[in-house]
């Protein structure tokens, strides 16, 4: 009996070990791993320099995220403001202002960078490759997503988007603008 | 005798002119417009609407197969009716101002924008702005829109490109174009460079947008739905020709038919068809010498009352026997026949005088060509039957017993009968609705209209019709008042009295306004400085904002915005449809959405003590100029009823048959009203012209039925006659009661059922007693 459970144990042991010994990560696995996430609520930094502007400006936030189309971006500082998107519409709350409804569906190139991020979240491979073309490298434990426009209105204003990762969990949006202006924003989960 | 061949040759050179006049040298008038009342105020108004822009929407609408194949095809059909040249405007809801229209926005911002205040270009104001557009720059779509920052910091675009873009009122979106609430539309509007309302220059329009259609939905399974004032003109025109065709192919082969049957000869039918084949192209004819034109409602019409023409031979030709000529019969009936075109010819009076020029046009055609076909039968027809030729005798043996049992029956009994059941009908079943609504008489298909609302919901499009008309000698004093009544206007749609509207000084403020915006804008000297100090502590590059201070100074010394300097932009397109020079003066167009209470807004109109400044309620309008005619023409009526007794006397000599040949006339009316009551119908213009024929017509048959010089013979071959006469015309008319279309239905319905009921008591009132003397004395 106690030969027969080492067996088993050694088994189960290693079934696990076995499949990581082949590195056969791509992003399929990615986006499969990624869809099992239900729930996200990070801290974000967000650091944007651009041209306009002497010294980058910087926000910080929270982000959080239900599976599969509820985002929300709450910036804390330096000025307060709330963006949240639920089912193909954008809502900004700004204190004291209310708050504004926006159809994504009329503003295809918002769209396009809401969806940069949802759609990885989600583990949506089919909308993200509907917006971007998609570059994926690393590995499990550390990996990024290059996006490239597909749309050329939107290539006009955007290079690339890169967002890095590690396991499900998303960690930094680097964004890359055609006129050299850059905006990084680095994510912090809270939970697992 | 007469000789023929001289009489004969100058009716067929008169023909022969006429036919060349009517099928080459006469254009047929399609504009609606043409058709409707022309009185007054009335026709002014109309010709303000039929200028503005409702006029010219089509509304297009496209279902079937799946959400992404609807909004595919809907941007591939925008695309392509944008290349075709033809549209002031294509929206589909995707569609974004072209960089030249942005670009002359941008150059007026400051004089345009209706948020400029001094406060904006103090420091306070402009740190506020910088601050906004720093929270702007925060934001995830801040890569879109700082582009403009350094020109335009204080934001004055952006709410002028969502005025412009949008208009007032947006459907909803899906896919990035418009969609029906629920989704199972996609939708367009577009807007022509052509009226709206003329059939023939819609009709490449809206072929264009069938083709441009089918190449769009490629191998989808979308299908198309088009609405609008353009639309349903060539629609209603098309379906209306189709129709039409088909309906008068049908009745003559019915009259045909009938006519062989009877006169079984192949010569005598064609000869008696000549009648209304001269009848019509005569009326045109001299229409055509009248008008300058002929309107297509009137040809259409007109042609269609025609078949009651083929009648006059028919009295000829039915009442000949071998024993007498042609010229002997014509002589025995001649005074009958006479009076039968004079009473009928008066009851087209009421529509020679009214102020429908298409009516008038009617009576004008009907005239003629009654009297065109009288004297074909008159000196014509004669001298072309072939000698001692006479009709078969078709009757059948109950005919006569009928026919004497119907005229010896108790008159007044039947009278009394007649009249209770009508009016029982009339008062209790089915009491008569007068149809006011110019719908009904633009003679469009039920179906085109149902799509019409169904896609003006849709698209939240403005009832056409609704508007707000200012009148001025110049544009400027124009959009002054705009300016003045969209103030009001505001506070309107805040109580609830309309759900929006449109102006023209939204998109282009008056040069009083612009003036004071430039006064408002400070010297670049002053908002260098102002900026300076709204900058601190901010972390914009210095001299980052120089084209804002260019700008502004540009604005403030700079040339105002005018219709004309606008007119060199693509901006003049949107303006235009609201605000365009006239014959004297501007006209201004406030079009006006989801009036709650016409005479609210009528009152508010009223309360500007300008009568510059009108409500138009182009329904209530047009409606209330029909129910002002169809008054006027009924008052004719009587007048007429008066001329007709008067005619009658004069002709029989004698008041008890004058009484008698008169009496089934109103008795019919009122039994056709009933009938036509029952079946549902609202009563019509064109029910009213129907029953003019029904006048004339009956009249005719009491005419007959009346003689009192006939022997037994004479009397079955005046049946005969009579019955061939009612059995084409309801040939000819009763299809008509099948159509689809109202005004066709209209027709047919109220001849078919006046024109028995007619006959019926033509039969039962008018025949002179035939009891012989004996009998009668004992009464």
């Amino acid at each position: 009996m106690s030969r027969l459970s080492t067996l088993l144990v050694q088994i189960f042991m290693l079934v696990p070990g076995a499949a990581t010994a082949v590195p056969e990560w791509g992003i399929q696995d990615l986006m499969n791993q990624l869809a099992t996430v239900t729930q996200v609520e990070a801290n974000f930094t967000e650091r944007k320099t651009l041209a306009i502007l002497r010294e980058p400006l910087v926000s910080s936030g929270m982000l959080r995220y239900r599976s599969p189309d509820y985002l929300q971006k709450q910036v804390v500082e330096p000025r307060p403001e709330t963006y949240e998107v639920k089912a193909g519409h954008l809502f900004i709350e700004v204190p004291g202002e209310g708050r504004k409804e926006i159809n994504l569906d009329q503003y295809p190139l918002l769209r396009a960078i809401v969806e940069s991020i949802r759609a990885t979240m989600a583990g949506d491979l089919n909308t993200l490759a509907r917006y971007y073309r998609i570059e994926a490298s690393g590995q499990a434990e550390g990996w990024t997503l290059r996006l490239e426009p597909r749309d050329e209105e939107m290539a006009h204003y955007i290079t690339a988007i890169l967002i890095g990762g590690r396991d499900v969990r998303v960690l930094a949006i680097d964004t890359l603008e055609s006129g050299g202006d850059r905006s990084v924003m680095t994510i912090t989960p809270l939970t697992e | 005798m007469q000789r023929p061949s001289v009489v004969v040759l100058a009716w067929l050179v008169t023909v022969l002119a006429c036919a060349w006049l009517a099928l080459f040298r006469t254009s047929v008038v399609s504009d609606v417009s043409q058709f409707l009342p022309r009185n007054g105020a009335g026709a002014e108004l109309l010709d303000d609407f039929y200028a503005s822009a409702a006029a010219r929407l089509i509304l297009i609408g496209l279902q079937g197969d799946t959400v992404e194949a609807r909004a595919e095809t809907s941007r591939r059909l925008a695309e392509a009716l944008r290349l075709t040249g033809l549209f002031v405007r294509v929206a589909n809801g995707s569609e974004q101002l072209g960089a030249d229209e942005q670009g002359a926005l941008f150059t007026h911002r400051y004089l345009f924008s209706s948020q400029l205040d001094a406060e904006k270009f103090t420091a306070e104001g402009l740190r506020t702005a910088l601050q906004e557009r720093l929270r702007e720059l925060q934001s995830p779509a801040s890569v879109l829109g700082k582009r403009l920052l350094p020109e335009d910091p204080t934001g004055e675009l952006l709410p002028l490109l969502r005025l412009w873009l949008g208009g007032y009122r947006q459907p909803d979106s899906r896919l990035g174009v418009w969609f029906s609430q629920k989704g199972e539309r996609a939708l367009l509007l577009v807007e022509t460079r052509t009226s709206g309302l003329d059939p023939q220059a819609q009709a490449p329009v809206v072929q264009a947008i069938e083709d441009a259609f089918t190449a769009a939905r490629s191998n989808t399974a979308v299908t198309l739905l088009l609405a609008g004032p353009g639309v349903i003109a060539s629609a209603s025109e098309k379906i209306i020709r189709d129709e039409a065709t088909w309906l008068s192919i049908g009745s003559s082969v019915f009259v045909l038919v009938l006519l062989i049957v009877s006169y079984r000869s192949p010569l005598i039918v064609l000869l008696s068809l000549l009648a209304p084949v001269s009848a019509v192209l005569v009326a045109v004819a001299v229409v055509r010498l009248l008008f300058g034109g002929i309107h297509g409602i009137t040809l259409g019409f007109g042609c269609t009352l025609m078949v009651v023409a083929v009648d006059y031979p028919i009295h000829l030709l039915s009442r000949m026997h071998g024993g007498e000529t042609a010229m002997a019969t014509l002589r025995r009936i001649w005074s009958t026949l006479l009076l039968c075109v004079v009473t009928t010819a008066i009851g087209y009076l009421p529509m020679l005088s009214g102020d429908f020029p298409s009516l008038t046009q009617l009576a004008v055609f009907s005239i003629s060509g009654l009297a065109t076909t009288v004297m074909f039968t008159r000196y014509v027809l004669p001298q072309l039957l072939p000698p001692a030729w006479h009709p078969p005798d078709i009757g059948r043996a109950w005919m006569m017993p009928l026919l004497r049992r119907l005229g010896s029956a108790g008159r007044i009994v039947a009278c009394i009968i007649v009249l209770l059941a009508s009016a029982a009908v009339l008062t209790f079943v089915a009491p008569p609705r007068w149809e006011n609504d110019i719908a009904a008489l633009s003679s469009i298909p039920h179906s085109v209209l149902a799509h019409d609302e169904l896609l003006r919901a849709d698209l939240k499009a403005p009832e056409p019709g609704q508007m707000i008309v200012i009148r001025a000698p110049d544009a400027e004093l124009a959009l002054q008042k705009s300016e003045a009544l969209a103030a009001r206007l505001r506070a309107l749609v805040e109580e609830g009295g309309l759900s929006g509207f449109e102006a023209p000084s939204f998109y282009l403020p008056s040069l009083e306004t612009q003036r004071t915006r430039q006064a408002i804008l400070p010297s670049r000297d002053k908002l260098e400085a102002e900026l300076g100090r709204a900058q601190a502590g901010l972390p914009f590059k210095p001299d980052l904002f120089a084209p804002f201070l260019d700008a502004v100074e540009k604005a403030r010394t700079g040339p105002l915005a005018t219709p004309d300097n606008l007119a060199q932009t693509p901006l003049r397109l949107r303006l235009g449809v609201l605000l365009f020079p006239r014959r004297e003066g501007w006209t201004a167009i406030v079009p006006l959405s989801g009036v709650a209470d016409p005479t609210r807004l009528a009152d508010f109109a009223a309360s500007f003590g300008d009568a510059a400044i009108r409500y138009v309620d182009l329904r209530a309008e047009t409606n209330r100029l029909i129910i002002e005619f169809r008054n006027d023409a009924l008052l004719k009526l009587a007048g007429g009823a008066v001329l007709l007794f008067v005619v009658l006397w004069a002709g029989l000599k004698s008041w008890r048959r004058t009484l008698a040949v008169l009496l089934p006339v109103p008795l019919a009316i009122l039994a056709d009203l009933a009938i036509v009551s029952l079946l549902g119908q609202r009563i019509s213009l064109f029910h009213l012209v129907s029953v003019l024929l029904v006048i004339g017509t009956t009249s005719d048959y009491s005419l007959f039925f009346n003689r009192t010089d006939l022997d037994a013979a004479d009397r079955k071959r005046n049946l005969q006659a009579l019955l061939l006469c009612w059995s084409t015309t309801v040939a000819g008319f009763g299809l008509l009661s099948l159509s689809s279309i109202p005004v066709l239905q209209a027709i047919g319905t109220t001849l078919t059922a006046g024109l028995t009921a007619g006959l019926l008591l033509a039969a039962l009132l008018t025949q002179p007693d035939l009891r012989p003397l004996s009998v009668r004395s004992k009464n």
